[in-house]
């Protein structure tokens, strides 16, 4: 069903006592699935946080002030779950993948700290194609659970460093690390995947 | 002792430092001396010149990709339907 300005007005007007959770569905279901989506990388994930959510949004319903669009109010609850899931995944990460990055990380770069390979030149601007987003999209998702907790924080969702630091308890050095080895191994993938 | 320290990281700066101080200009204003160690790498450097920009367009296109919109995901029925049953579970 496409959402159309009308009804996104509605929504925002709407007195919450009244609000329908299968009217959010209806309204909202895909834009939370591709926000989770972009974010989590497996669908059947995506899913569920699209679920929790709208479930949080029916036990939370009396504290939603109706200040603030239904649309973003969900969001606001579906990006804590995303920093849950993504953290949960980090503690639950085998230490193989996050290994396996450390090490093609460090195969960039020479001995004498190097680039191994010259650099491509890229164009000044990326392709805008649906091809272009999934290969960014998997790019992202390959890197190890670490890193993309960082780089979603960070990248998509635009958080402050600091912020960042607070909810994944971790120093800012730590994640200037972390970040810095995501963004040279997203870079690599990007020049595989998409300019080769 | 710092003035040699700020020589020597504009006269040694490599590759993997100054991608990390590309990075870190990210999050955070660099130093002066970092701000001039990464230039003067950058004069003899294409390679981490092309970092830097290709960085520039990863950020702005993930910012986009955050939207969520872009890549044109939806529900599949099944998931609609499995949602719409659990919301409306009492």
């Amino acid at each position: 069903m496409p959402v159309t300005g009308e009804i996104m007005n509605q929504g925002a007007t709407e007195q919450p006592t009244r609000a329908e959770p299968e009217r959010w569905l209806a309204e909202h279901g895909d834009a939370l699935f591709a926000f989770a989506l972009a974010r989590i990388g497996k669908p059947a994930d995506a899913e569920d946080l699209v679920q929790e959510t709208l479930c949080a949004g029916i036990r939370g319903r009396d504290k939603f002030e109706g200040k603030s669009q239904v649309r973003s109010w969900l969001i606001g609850i579906l990006k804590r779950k995303i920093v849950d899931l993504l953290r949960q995944r980090a503690r639950d990460e085998s230490g193989k993948r996050q290994l396996a990055a450390d090490d093609l990380f460090a195969q960039q770069f020479s001995a004498q700290g190097h680039w191994s390979q010259r650099q491509r030149r890229w164009t000044d601007s990326l392709p805008e194609t649906e091809e272009f987003w999934q290969i960014l999209h998997g790019c992202v998702s390959r890197l190890p659970p670490n890193f993309v907790a960082v780089f979603v924080m960070r990248e998509l969702d635009e958080e402050a460093p600091k912020e960042i630091c607070n909810k994944l308890d971790i120093t800012p050095s730590n994640l200037a690390v972390r970040l810095h080895r995501a963004r040279v191994l997203l870079r690599k993938c990007l020049e595989e995947r998409w300019f080769s | 002792m710092k003035f040699f320290s700020a020589i020597k990281l504009i006269l040694t700066l490599h590759c993997e430092e100054s991608t990390r101080l590309i990075s870190d200009g990210l999050e955070r204003d660099l130093s002066f001396v970092e701000r001039t160690a990464v230039r003067a790498h950058f004069i003899s450097c294409r390679s981490c010149r092309k970092f830097r920009k290709q960085l520039e367009l990863v950020r702005e296109e993930a910012r986009r990709l955050g939207e969520g919109s872009v890549t044109g995901a939806k529900l599949s029925h099944e998931a609609r339907q499995r949602i719409k049953r659990a919301i409306n579970e009492p």
